[in-house]
């Protein structure tokens, strides 16, 4: 593996990985908020194993969270000192607001944990709220300086020297809004389905039903309601990205002729050496209408672009269409859900919405990772889109496959030991109906 | 501005190693302790550690944060020639982190996981603290070849130097010491407070048994730290101090009170790390071979350090009242 491609794949694989933790401990602090808000006010036991046992989760994902994003911190200068030494002055402004963000999660989090019955209740709930809050807040943030890489601001550029850097005009580039709204949105999508989906296997298998019922529809009320904005929001980000980055635009497509009238091309295998997509699905002008709003106008394709600044089209259009794919679906379970909620309660009894349930909980997370794949992959082969080389911020530093095989490595196990720890929570529950004593 | 950016970043740091420190030092005091005091540290560190931790690990990425918008090229030259060092104590780090959170949490406090966690968070402070001291122990010794050309020279031999090993066995020193000294104040039983009392003792003489050691290896494989100190008023000033409030400290340990011992311990370390950093001054990260990085010749542009001020500035409101009442709310009640 050359040193470039293991420095690419590491990166990708740490941002893939906190990416996961990153999205839980945005959006599961609201859904333990919610049934804390129930327990404040019904008083039903359920809903207090129910908040205890969320917060537990979202002290795990947040401790995960933060681990891998200290070590992504540290990985842009491990892998990326160019780029760093450069982009550094540039776009650090929200990553030191992201510092704040990411404080006051951390001390609510803590007032929250260990706060049970030494604060008023409101009090205490209302510090539970901030912890979503600051999590939101640092999520979006920290993409802002994702979409300054696809979309470079507050500075100018000329043989090779960055002068003229304004942090506050980089902060707030082009791709910031659309980026972060596709991301949160995403976030609160993905977190609702898989929680919902691993509570409703228990309601399905018959554990501990009132607590698990509950906890379902919490979670799927939250994933509904985010699969029905999202693609609200994707539209916004297509027309962004056909303005801002035509060439990953053509590359989710594989769009390769620049036509009028361009067709949508759905699924199909891209052959990229003759630069033509086999056995799809077409509908004529439909990318155009995507694209700009009509059906006429001409959508640039990725001949427009020397070879040497294309990105990789095959995966980038597989990643799309594998994005947008589990996006639909959960919309439509997302659908009966909401039209079952409002008029048909039996519905959300029945074996076939649970089982769909329960076959969406990995979806959400899919669709996050073919997206990010779809955002970083459609950027290459920029670091900084126009601007910068992925392969020239490279580290000097030799033999980065050993870190990669390592990290890989270590994230599986972690990833294999907090479903494992999240596992023996919920059997602890079921099995007795009361919390798991800690020492 | 500049100047509100470099104290903000001291301030991390220093808060870092202290509260950190204590952090670590939890987790290495278990493994020099018997079975039963073993479950007595704990408990504790359960109690008073648990609700602030995941906040004193923040002041490390607040430092880098720093370093990586204001200072690019000392991030950049930092994560280049101790590239290894620093991705072995991000192994630390995460193993650590996930090991307290997953030992707390896990539903079934059964022998086996219970052990393995365990041993993975006792070994991992041990060695993450081992790591920070070699890291900073590289970066003031003068060491860091700029113009080498061989893979050992440019990323092992920078960092691997039988200094570096010393400064790496006084940080895990220190962290013991600090946080031996901090669960004094935690404990509610006489028998506790005498525990962590004389463990706190007995690690304030060992640092200063090997500091005088690490300062005499730097001088046998000639790191001119020795020399450069005796010479600066300055870092000779802060060597004094650090021993005035370490004779301080001897005067009432034997109180066991709560809070100043934690004050006077933290003095010693403060002044101890004042030392180093007054001695490379202006110098951040010292080369062999030619002049180091400053903050003074590394800085960003001054649109850059003023948003970062500002943003730290404002940042410090919500954080140090944040972290002030979570400390005091968690105290032990007396």
């Amino acid at each position: 593996m050359d040193d470039l491609i293991a420095a690419r794949s590491l990166m990708g694989l740490s941002l893939g990985f906190h990416i996961i933790f990153a999205c839980i401990g945005m959006v599961m602090p609201f859904m333990m908020a919610v049934a804390h808000y129930k327990w404040n006010t019904t008083g039903k036991e359920k809903y207090y194993i129910l908040t205890k046992s969320w917060s537990k989760g979202v002290a795990i994902f947040f401790v995960t969270g933060a681990v891998s994003g200290t070590l992504l911190s540290f990985e842009l200068g491990l892998l990326w000192p160019t780029f760093m030494k450069h982009a550094g002055p540039i776009f650090g402004m929200p990553f030191s607001l992201e510092g704040t963000a990411f404080f006051v999660e951390a001390i609510a989090l803590g007032f929250y944990m260990y706060g049970w019955g030494k604060f008023s209740k409101w009090f205490h709930w209302f510090t539970g709220v901030l912890v979503g809050i600051s999590g939101v807040a640092s999520g979006v943030l920290v993409v802002a300086a994702n979409a300054w890489m696809n979309s470079p601001a507050g500075f100018n550029y000329q043989d090779g020297v960055y002068s003229n850097i304004d942090p506050l005009k980089a902060m707030m580039n082009d791709a910031w809004f659309t980026q972060a709204l596709h991301m949160t949105i995403a976030a609160f999508s993905a977190t609702g389905f898989a929680v919902a989906g691993i509570h409703a296997y228990h309601y399905y298998k018959g554990n501990y039903r009132a607590f698990h019922k509950s906890a379902f529809r919490i979670a799927l009320a939250i994933g509904a309601i985010a699969a029905f904005l999202q693609p609200i929001s994707g539209d916004i980000s297509a027309k962004d990205i056909a303005k801002r980055q035509p060439a990953k635009l053509a590359a989710m497509e594989a769009h390769y002729h620049t036509e009028p009238k361009a067709p949508l091309i759905i699924g199909g295998i891209v052959d990229e050496k003759s630069e033509s997509v086999k056995y799809a699905i077409r509908l004529p002008g439909f990318l155009s209408f995507l694209a700009h709003g009509n059906f006429d106008e001409t959508v640039t394709g990725l001949d427009q672009f020397p070879k040497d600044e294309r990105p990789p089209v095959a995966i980038t259009h597989y990643s799309f269409q594998v994005m947008v794919a589990c996006g639909m679906l959960m919309m439509l379970v997302g659908f009966i859900f909401i039209i079952s909620r409002w008029k048909y309660a039996h519905i959300l009894e029945r074996k076939w919405f649970l089982m769909l349930v329960i076959l969406c909980t990995p979806l959400g997370f899919i669709a996050v990772e073919a997206g990010w794949m779809v955002t970083e992959l459609g950027r290459q082969p920029w670091i900084i889109y126009g601007i910068m080389k992925t392969k020239d911020a490279l580290t000097p530093m030799p033999g980065i496959q050993y870190s990669f095989y390592m990290f890989a490595g270590i994230y599986l196990l972690l990833a294999v030991m907090v479903s494992w720890l999240m596992n023996r929570q919920i059997r602890y529950i079921n099995e007795h109906r009361s919390l798991p004593k800690i020492i | 501005m500049l100047e509100i950016v470099i104290i903000f970043f001291w301030i991390s740091i220093l808060l870092y190693i202290l509260l950190g420190g204590a952090d670590f030092g939890a987790g290495i005091l278990e493994i020099f302790s018997s079975q039963q005091n073993k479950i007595r540290i704990r408990t504790l560190t359960y109690h008073t550690i648990g609700p602030v931790w995941e906040a004193n690990h923040m002041w490390l990425i607040i430092a880098i944060v720093i370093l990586f918008v204001a200072f690019p090229d000392i991030y950049a030259t930092f994560s280049t020639y101790l590239h290894i060092p620093v991705l072995l104590m991000l192994i630390g780090i995460i193993a650590r982190g996930t090991a307290f959170i997953f030992r707390h949490y896990d539903a079934y406090q059964d022998g086996t996981s219970q052990k393995l966690y365990n041993f993975i968070f006792m070994a991992s402070s041990l060695f993450t603290a081992f790591i920070l001291g070699i890291i900073g122990g590289a970066l003031i010794s003068h060491n860091i070849p700029a113009t080498a050309t061989h893979f050992l020279d440019i990323y092992v031999l920078s960092w691997v130097t039988p200094f570096t090993l010393a400064t790496g066995v006084l940080s895990t020193i220190i962290c013991v010491f600090l946080a031996a000294t901090y669960l004094i104040g935690e404990s509610n039983k006489a028998e506790d407070k005498d525990y962590f009392r004389k463990k706190s003792f007995r690690f304030s003489i060992v640092i200063f048994a090997w500091g005088g050691i690490a300062l005499l290896i730097g001088k046998i494989t000639d790191v001119p730290l020795l020399n450069m100190m005796l010479k600066s008023k300055w870092s000779l000033s802060c060597f004094i101090l650090s021993g005035i409030s370490l004779m301080y400290y001897w005067r009432i340990i034997r109180s066991g009170e709560k809070w100043r011992p934690r004050i006077a311990a933290g003095a010693v370390i403060m002044w101890i790390m004042a030392t180093a950093g007054v001695v490379i001054h202006p110098e951040i990260i010292t080369f062999k071979d030619q002049a180091g990085l400053s903050f003074y010749n590394s800085a960003a542009g001054t649109l850059t350090i003023r948003y970062l001020a500002w943003a730290l500035l404002i940042g410090g409101i919500f954080i140090i009242p944040g972290v002030i009442h979570l400390i005091v709310s968690f105290q032990a009640k007396e």
